[in-house]
């Protein structure tokens, strides 16, 4: 069984960035995935990439048309576009032009993220991320107030193997 | 306004000129956005006229593609409206989209 929980982790003014926030790790996933291309790694110049498209994310809005979908058709499961290197792979989940939340990722080892054993968790993570979510907002116990997720954002899920 | 530490301290040493590609390349596909609109026209008419596929365009739209000078002239003339206008020492304030 794997425990998570949905963790604010950078606030803006239109927008506001969420995390996966694992219940065994001490950082949120988002952190996790710069801290496994820290500075000076053959990365680089894709982690600027990534880090500069955030930035204008957060001035301009999780527009739809920003995004690259990767989960299942209209699941809000996206990963961010890089359009050097086209090795870095960072996941995340589009719920509103104000709320995104992000996954992990990695590098990019097979032609897409299903055959990747690396990739796929990280995928699968956000796309049952979106089905709960999807589920609570109808039921009531979450609710997506302007840029906010409000409500239970702990979660539980059996860990595909 | 809460930020993380993590991602801040990778920030500072984001290059300035990916920075700055990023920016210019977001002006570019707001611009042909706002010419869409205005023009009522979708990215798959666009995707039409310049005789490549939706999933091509859609990936140019997002923020990071590095286009070319022969790209942006072929949608200037597919969407009858300037993109990019290069400053001169005319004093012209440069057209930024």
């Amino acid at each position: 069984m794997q425990k998570y929980s949905i963790e604010l982790v950078e606030e803006y003014e239109k927008i506001n960035f969420y995390s996966i926030h694992l219940e065994e790790e001490e950082l949120t996933e988002l952190e996790r995935f710069f801290e496994k291309f820290p500075e000076g790694c053959q990365y680089d110049e894709e982690v600027d990439v990534i880090l500069s498209w955030m930035d204008k994310i957060a001035e301009k809005g999780a527009l739809e048309r920003y995004f690259r979908p990767e989960g299942k058709y209209g699941d809000g499961v996206g990963v961010i576009p890089i359009d050097v290197g086209n090795k870095l792979r960072l996941y995340c989940l589009r719920l509103s032009d104000k709320i995104l939340v992000f996954g992990n990722g990695g590098i990019k080892d097979s032609k897409s993220w299903e055959e990747s054993e690396t990739l796929s968790p990280y995928v699968e993570l956000l796309m049952d991320t979106s089905r709960f979510l999807s589920s609570r907002v109808k039921n009531g116990t979450v609710l997506l107030v302007d840029k906010e997720i409000i409500g239970n954002l702990n979660f539980t899920r059996d860990e595909k193997k | 306004m809460k930020r993380s530490s993590i991602l801040e301290s990778r920030r500072k040493s984001v290059s300035p000129a990916i920075r700055q590609k990023v920016s210019l390349s977001f002006q570019i596909v707001d611009r042909i956005h706002e010419i869409l609109e205005m023009k009522g026209f979708q990215q798959k008419d666009l995707a039409v006229m310049l005789g490549k596929s939706e999933a091509e365009i859609s990936k140019w739209m997002r923020g990071t593609h590095n286009f070319t000078i022969d790209t942006l002239v072929k949608i200037e003339e597919a969407l009858g409206a300037p993109i990019l206008e290069v400053y001169t020492k005319k004093g012209k304030e440069p057209h930024l989209v």
